[in-house]
């Protein structure tokens, strides 16, 4: 049965509330943070998670992955793990008949869903490991590339205060994502709830509410959202603005900025307005869902100096600067 | 691809767009209008003379800015607002997202790459634009409104009105041809009716004979008699100032009216002060130019056909109008009434002469009453705006002192007459010309009065030289020099002797005037004829 645009969009609408629904069954607040989540997993990206521990990093992924019917791996990463510990490596196998040959031990990355849990914790050859299997979705070992199967997911995971003992991610690691998110200590009101379900005797449950051929679906949904060009310069102006070096770079960038977002910046900011005005209803992206967007998709491809650093500037106000600053441009 | 749906998105944007450039054209006259009459009210302020711009060039500069800027109004207004900008505006006001400004972008690209619009989130997205575009219209998205510019526009052309009012009459006045400010100037441009200068001169003298009335009264103070002989002063200086100035006027026109044929007696009278014998003759040119035209009217054609000949047999009378127009500021052809105006200010000017002459028989009169009462003699302390009290000797008490120069007053002769003793031997302590003030010196009581110090003669004040150390005594680090009274009555008196044609009585270029000169020589005179006695 083939539906029509409008019939797409409401069954994505739909499909897409129901996921966030049931995930909030188990995290509770942070609704923002379960969307942009979501809008990563239906535009092919990956998220990095970011958040003082005991706030729900872990859960939320593990909760997404229960609600979806997909395979899900977790790595607890450690300054110990080898890449091949994530890969997977060439081991050597007997056959029945006797004869040995080296067979490839499929690693974690193998899955859907896949929770590199305290990523700042392994060594960034370590890290480095993920930067094929992310951006190709394939993994190379052993003189032959594997792919992964769809949909690949990396959800990943790290603790901004705990600064000893891990390694900060490379930047071309961090581009990779597609969004980072913060997940923000909870409310007094979300706090009882939390504690209310998790302390009584019946474990929360959720049920399996997407498959993984309707989010396939959706992915097509989200990637058929026309773009007109006007909203694309937006876009554009916007990561320039980023750039201090670059003659439409905002003054706050060439004050505290030490590298602009990347082309891929521009990508984020795009893709996750798609799936932003599919959810408000639009056929086509306009300039507010480039702005909801923003900040998830370029803080961390805005690198801040140390002048930032020694002033408490983040990249959030500098991009919130930014936004209030770039209007559409004149085609 | 281009269906209906498609057209109506584009009719609307272009409709929003020519509001919208007509709301900016609006607006951006209203600045040009304020720049352009902005610009001509800072040439009147600025007082350049208007009638420059008769000039040419200027016209053509003026000309070309104006059209430059009405040019550069209309491209800007035009040019700057373009399908996009009108399919933002849209969005904005009508809430719709950017959806206008995709639709739109969508449906260009759908004429260039006609593959955009197969898709089927595009055709949805044209589609439910124009249904959202339908209940808009362009009139009621942007009406047409008055700009804040028009507020501006229209207090630079207030601001011009006022300035083009304010300096019309600055810049009649300041034309070169009025240079002589004779009798005429200030009553004929001004427009002050002669009843109301009678009216003037008369209230003048009248505070005179106020001033004269006072001093005869014995229940004014004395400090009220003093105020009213100061005040008629200054009204005395006035009316003297006016008739020098009236004289200046008739000197200069009786050198005009002398170089004029047929206009020589007149300038004559007047240069011999005979205003009422260059009037009697100015009316009887007038009367001969009267009938000339009556002449020249029964000519008629034969007249103009002869044209400059008939000019340069009346070109005396021509040259007499430029005179009268020049004088009169009045622009045209002569002709008896320029002579009218002529008399007319003649008549004013002798009336003003007359004033002149009852003020000055008034003032006379009043100064020797003032002096009988001991008020008429000035004090150094009237000078130069010095303070009496820094100077005890100079005390307005009525105390003669030769230091106050006011030796010649009525009150010190009778103190000394009272303390000096018939027969008395000269003490000859009497160095000074007024006498000690213990009254040894009889015999000089009579010359003291008569011989005014000469500093106070000529108002002269003594002024401080610092630095000059050469000096010792009193009287080091001072110097006598003119008073600002002093300077001003030698001016008066320099434009008197000049308005009475005796050119020779004043010494050019060291400003002495006849009557200081005279004064010089009469005090050395006194002190001779003092010492003999």
């Amino acid at each position: 049965m083939t539906l029509n645009v409008e019939q797409q969009v409401k069954v994505f609408q739909d499909r897409f509330s129901q996921v966030v629904d049931e995930v909030s069954k188990v995290i509770v607040g942070n609704g923002d943070v379960i969307s942009n989540v979501l809008t990563c997993l239906l535009v092919r990206g990956h998220v990095l998670l970011e958040g003082i521990p005991g706030v729900g990093k872990t859960k939320l992924v593990q909760t997404l992955s229960d609600v979806t019917d997909l395979g899900f791996s977790r790595i607890q990463f450690t300054p110990d793990l080898m890449p091949g510990d994530i890969i997977g490596s060439n081991v050597v196998r007997e056959a029945d008949d006797g004869k040995k040959s080296f067979v490839f031990q499929h690693g974690p990355v193998f899955t859907n869903i896949l929770l590199a849990d305290e990523i700042n914790r392994a060594t960034p050859k370590t890290q480095s490991a993920l930067l094929e299997a992310m951006q190709e979705n394939s993994v190379s070992a052993g003189g032959s590339t594997h792919k992964l199967d769809q949909p690949f997911f990396v959800l990943a995971t790290q603790n901004p205060i705990e600064m000893e003992g891990t390694y900060p991610l490379p930047e071309a690691q961090m581009d990779r994502f597609l969004f980072k998110l913060r997940l923000d200590f909870p409310e007094a009101a979300d706090l009882l709830t939390i504690v209310e379900r998790t302390t009584q005797q019946d474990e929360l449950t959720v049920s399996q509410v997407l498959s993984k051929s309707e989010i396939l679906e959706m992915r097509e949904t989200a990637r058929a959202v026309p773009v007109a060009q006007p909203v694309i310069q937006y876009a554009i102006a916007i990561v320039l603005a980023t750039h201090p070096e670059s003659g439409d770079g905002h003054d706050l960038a060439k004050q505290y900025v030490r590298f602009g977002s990347s082309p891929r910046g521009v990508q984020s900011l795009i893709l996750g307005a798609k799936v932003n005005a599919l959810l408000n209803d639009r056929f086509y992206v306009s300039v507010d869902d480039v702005k909801a967007v923003v900040l998830p998709a370029l803080r961390h491809r805005v690198l801040i100096n140390f002048e930032a650093e020694a002033e408490k500037v983040d990249s959030d106000q500098i991009l919130e600067e930014i936004v209030s600053f770039v209007a559409l441009p004149k085609t | 691809m281009s269906s209906p749906n498609r057209t109506e998105i584009n009719q609307l944007v272009s409709d929003v767009a020519r509001k919208l450039r007509l709301n900016r054209l609006i607006s951006e006259l209203g600045f040009a209008v304020a720049t352009i009459f902005f610009a001509f009210a800072t040439l009147l302020v600025l007082s350049i003379p208007f009638a420059l711009i008769k000039s040419g060039w200027i016209v053509l500069c003026f000309g070309g800015f104006i059209a430059g800027l009405l040019a550069y109004v209309w491209i800007k207004a035009w040019t700057s607002i373009d399908a996009h900008d009108a399919a933002r505006y849209l969005d904005e006001k009508a809430g719709l997202k950017d959806e206008v400004l995709s639709a739109l972008w969508f449906i260009e690209s759908e004429r260039k790459h006609p593959s955009v619009g197969e898709g089927a989130f595009v055709a949805a997205h044209l589609e439910r634009a124009v249904a959202r575009i339908q209940p808009i219209k362009a009139d009621a998205l942007v009406p047409l409104r008055v700009p804040q510019s028009s507020k501006i526009a229209a207090m630079a052309i207030l601001f011009f009105v006022i300035t083009w009012v304010g300096t019309s009459n600055v810049v009649i006045a300041d034309k070169p041809d009025l240079e002589v400010r004779s009798i005429s100037n200030s009553e004929v441009v001004n427009a002050k009716p002669m009843r109301a200068l009678d009216a003037r001169e008369a209230s003048d003298i009248e505070e005179i004979n106020d001033a004269l009335a006072a001093f005869e009264r014995d229940d004014i103070s004395y400090e009220a008699k003093k105020e009213a002989l100061k005040k008629a002063r200054e009204v005395l200086d006035q009316i003297n100032m006016d008739a020098v100035m009236t004289r200046e006027g008739l000197s200069k026109l009786s050198k005009i009216l002398l170089e004029q044929k047929g206009f020589e007696g007149v300038g004559r009278a007047l240069e011999q002060g005979k205003i009422q014998e260059a009037l009697t003759l100015l009316k009887e040119k007038q009367e001969e130019l009267a009938a000339l035209s009556d002449v020249d009217g029964q000519l008629g054609i034969e007249e103009q056909q002869a044209g400059s000949t008939a000019r340069s047999d009346n070109i005396s009378s021509a040259e007499l109008g430029d005179a009268a127009r020049d004088l009169l500021n009045e622009v045209g052809r002569p002709d008896p009434r320029n002579i009218t105006r002529l008399i007319e200010n003649l008549e004013q000017a002798q009336q003003e002469m007359e004033s002149q002459e009852r003020a000055n028989t008034a003032a006379s009169r009043m100064e020797s009453a003032g002096e009988r009462i001991g008020l008429a003699q000035t004090g150094a302390a009237d000078y130069g705006g010095r303070s009496a009290t820094s100077d005890q000797a100079e005390a307005g008490n009525g105390t003669p002192s030769p230091d106050a120069g006011n030796n010649d007053m009525a009150g010190g002769s009778l103190f000394r007459q009272g303390s000096v003793t018939a027969n008395e031997e000269d003490q000859g302590d009497d160095g000074s010309s007024t006498g000690a003030p213990e009254g040894h010196a009889a015999a000089l009581a009579l010359e003291g009065r008569m011989t005014q110090r000469l500093d106070a003669v000529l108002r002269l004040e003594k002024t401080q030289v610092k630095g000059d150390d050469s000096v010792e005594g009193d009287d080091s680090g001072w110097e006598f020099k003119a008073s600002k009274e002093g300077k001003a009555r030698t001016e008066i008196v320099q434009g008197l002797d000049s308005v009475t044609y005796g050119d020779s009585d004043v010494i050019n270029g060291e400003f002495v005037s006849v009557e200081q000169r005279q004064a010089v020589q009469q005090y050395f005179l006194d002190i001779h004829e003092g010492n003999k006695k």
